[in-house]
C-alpha cells in the first residue's frame, strides 16, 4: 500500500500540470475571469467552513438537511453554469474534493458522471476519483471512467497523461499486460517528449528492474574523482541511494 | 534529505559487515551535490551526473522521484526495488545474513 500511495503521489503531481496546460476558456457570462476567481473562492471557503462544522456536529446532524450541503451545492451549481470556464472548473473539482473529504464517495461518483468530456477540469477531477479508488481499493470507477474520458477528449496533452496515470494503476493492482499497453499508448501519443520518455522508462523498467533480476550495472566517476563499479561491489550487498539536494 | 540520518545509521550498523553503498546525487550541479553530501556527512562513494532525472545511472534505475533506494545482494540480484527508507535496515540484514553463494 506504501508503494501505491508514492504512486498516487506521482500522480498527483500530473494533475497541477494537466490544469496549467489548458488553454484559458471563454466565459459565456459578463464577470470578468477576476470576478469569476474571487467568487469561486468565496464560495469554497464557505462550503469548506460548513462542511467542517457538520464533521464537528456528527453524528447529531443529518446531510440532507445541513448548511453544508447547501453550500456545497452552491459550488456545484456554480461550476455547472460555468462549465467551461477555469473558475467553473475550480468549483466542480473543489466541490468534489470536499464531498470526498466529507465521506460521500458515492456522490462524487455519481457527479463525476454528469460532467461533460470537454469540460476543463478532468485533471483535478481524476486526482478525486482515483482518492475516492484509494479509500475503498475499488478502482473499477476510476479506470472505466478515465479510459471514457481518454476515448472522448479532444485534448491530446490530456489523453497521453491519463494513458500514463493509468499504466501506473494497472501496474500497482497486478494488471501488468494492461499496463504495458497503457504505458506503450501514452509512449506513443505523448505530445510532450517528457512523457514520451517517462511512459518508455515505466515500460522498461517492467522489463529490466523487478525483483530477482541482475541490476543494470555501470562505471562512472564518482564525486572524488576514483572509478566507481557496480560490478566491482560483488560480494557484497549494496544499497543505492538517489537522493536530491533541493 | 530527511532519510540522511537514517542511512548513516545503516553505514555505521553494518560497516565492515559487507554492506556498500552507493549515492547517486539527482542534481544539476554537482557542486552543490558535493557540499551537500561533505555538510551532511554522507562518506560512502557518490555519483553526480549532472543532469538530474536525465542522468545515464539515474535512466539506468527509471528513478522519477528522490530519494529511491535499490539493495542489491552479493550477486549483485536486485533484492530491493524502490523501497521504503524504513525497509532498508531490515532488507539489508536479510541479505547479509546469508552466506555469499558461489556463482
Amino acid at each position: 500500500m506504501k508503494a501505491l500511495r508514492r504512486v498516487l503521489v506521482v500522480v498527483f503531481s500530473l494533475a497541477g500540470p494537466l490544469l496549467a496546460a489548458q488553454e484559458p476558456a471563454v466565459s459565456t457570462v459578463a464577470d470578468t475571469a477576476a470576478q469569476e476567481v474571487s467568487r469561486v473562492q468565496e464560495l469554497i471557503t464557505a462550503a469548506r467552513n460548513e462542511v467542517r462544522l457538520f464533521r464537528q456536529a456528527q453524528p447529531t446532524v443529518a446531510w440532507e438537511s445541513s448548511p453544508a450541503k447547501a453550500k456545497v451545492q452552491a459550488l456545484w451549481d456554480y461550476g455547472r453554469e460555468h462549465a467551461m470556464s477555469a473558475a467553473g472548473g475550480k468549483a466542480t473539482s473543489e466541490t468534489l474534493q470536499i464531498l470526498h473529504q466529507a465521506g460521500r464517495d458515492a456522490e462524487v461518483t455519481a457527479k463525476v458522471d454528469t460532467l461533460g468530456a470537454q469540460e476543463p477540469a478532468w485533471g483535478e477531477v481524476l486526482w478525486v476519483l482515483l482518492q475516492t479508488a484509494e479509500s475503498s481499493g475499488d478502482w473499477s470507477a476510476f479506470i472505466a471512467k478515465t479510459q471514457w474520458v481518454i476515448a472522448n477528449t479532444g485534448d491530446a496533452t490530456l489523453r497521453a497523461k491519463l494513458w500514463f496515470t493509468l499504466g501506473r494503476v494497472y501496474r500497482e493492482t497486478g494488471r501488468r499486460e494492461e499496463a504495458e499497453a497503457a504505458f506503450a499508448k501514452a509512449a506513443e501519443t505523448s505530445p510532450s517528449q517528457g512523457l514520451a520518455d517517462s511512459s518508455k522508462g515505466a515500460i522498461y523498467e517492467m522489463h529490466n528492474l523487478n525483483q530477482g533480476q541482475d541490476a543494470p550495472l555501470f562505471t562512472v566517476q564518482a564525486l572524488s574523482g576514483d572509478a566507481l563499479s557496480l560490478e566491482k561491489l560483488r560480494g557484497q550487498v549494496v544499497v543505492l541511494d538517489f537522493w536530491g539536494s533541493a | 534529505m530527511g532519510e540522511f540520518p537514517l542511512l548513516k545509521g545503516l553505514k555505521e550498523q553494518f560497516s565492515g559487515k559487507g554492506l556498500a553503498m552507493v549515492g547517486v546525487a539527482v542534481d544539476t550541479a554537482c557542486d552543490r551535490a558535493r557540499e551537500t553530501a561533505r555538510k551532511h556527512g554522507l562518506t560512502w562513494p557518490q555519483v553526480c551526473e549532472g543532469k538530474a532525472l536525465k542522468g545515464e545511472v539515474t535512466r539506468l534505475f527509471n528513478v522519477d522521484a528522490t530519494p529511491t533506494y535499490y539493495v542489491l545482494d552479493r550477486e549483485g540480484v536486485i533484492i530491493g526495488k524502490k523501497v521504503q527508507a524504513e525497509e532498508l535496515q531490515r532488507i539489508v540484514a536479510e541479505a547479509l545474513a546469508k552466506p555469499a553463494a558461489s556463482r
